[in-house]
């Protein structure tokens, strides 16, 4: 046998490999072209329809004023302490200056 | 599908209203999340998660796109967190080894799902397309999966992801060449 047709026969029988390949890539990538939608489980149906009570449990027990109501007291519950102890630690500061001060002024009467 | 009329039912918390919806798009949930989880445990809790979503959130929904879209966006957002919080799970866990982190290598596309939708001849080539696709970047992954496995078609996706057409066009064709590629590979190490 030749060398050419040494090749020749090379080359064909990697031709249909190659197809080989490429058709299994192909049935592969098509395998799931026939999948029907599944039924959710009974269990699944259950959760959702407990899930579905207890919302509306929540919905009619808690409006959605009443919510932003508790909200916004809470803010203002946050604002009222940040501005006490921001006056609080502000008088501090300055009763601590003032007596430091009467201390030095008394300090060069002495002297 | 639900009329005007049943989605403002809805908002005002009518008890009819809440279980035709879970009747009209419970099916269609569940299915979509095995899709993208391929797992039936995660895929039911998320169902569970996205109703509980929608009825928390139903008062924000303005009417812009359909129902079915913003439902779909929910879920494919719920089904992006249990992606995302299993992967971090797994990139944190002591016991898995460093190569594990790398990219999945194309020879080992792990094979383990068995769709219950998908009839029995076709359950074997459908693990190992289920496992490529679980190798596709996130967002390649959502959209050919909507596509291929849902038959959703693109301009939807291109809403329910907040992209446009031609975006969509492109990961779904990205999607179905890196899979032709990764398959190819597995065929040569695996099928010979």
């Amino acid at each position: 046998m030749s060398n050419e047709q040494q090749e020749i026969i090379k080359m064909s029988i990697q031709t249909s490999m190659e197809s080989k390949k490429e058709m299994w890539v192909e049935q592969v990538l098509d395998s799931a072209d026939t999948k029907i939608q599944i039924e959710i489980s009974e269990n699944l149906k259950q959760r959702l329809e407990r899930g579905c009570n207890e919302t509306i449990f929540m919905h009619s027990r808690m409006p959605l004023k009443t919510i932003w109501l508790a909200a916004a007291s809470i803010l203002i519950l946050i604002t009222f302490n940040f501005t006490a102890v921001k006056y609080a630690t502000e008088k501090k500061d300055k009763q601590e200056t003032n007596s430091t001060i009467e201390y030095f002024s008394y300090l060069e009467q002495v002297v | 599908m639900l009329s005007q009329k049943e989605i403002e039912a809805l908002k005002n918390g009518d008890q009819q209203a809440y279980k035709a919806l879970v009747d009209s798009f419970s099916r269609k949930v569940y299915n979509l999340c095995l899709s993208l989880l391929h797992n039936q445990e995660d895929a039911e809790d998320a169902t569970q998660e996205v109703f509980s979503a929608v009825f928390s959130s139903i008062n924000t929904f303005k009417g812009d796109s359909k129902l079915s879209t913003w439902i779909y966006r929910i879920s494919v957002n719920k089904c992006k967190e249990i992606l995302r919080k299993k992967s971090r799970k797994k990139r944190f866990g002591f016991l898995v080894p460093l190569e594990n982190l790398e990219t999945k290598s194309l020879n080992t596309i792990p094979a383990n799902f068995i769709h219950p939708g998908i009839e029995l001849e076709n359950q074997e080539r459908a693990a190992i397309l289920f496992g490529a696709i679980n190798s596709l970047p996130e967002n390649q992954k959502i959209a050919f999966s909507m596509h291929k496995l849902e038959g959703i078609p693109y301009d939807e996706i291109a809403a329910i992801m907040g992209m446009s057409l031609s975006s969509i066009e492109s990961l779904i064709f990205r999607a179905k060449q890196n899979l032709r590629t990764k398959l190819a590979t597995y065929y040569s190490k695996n099928e010979q």
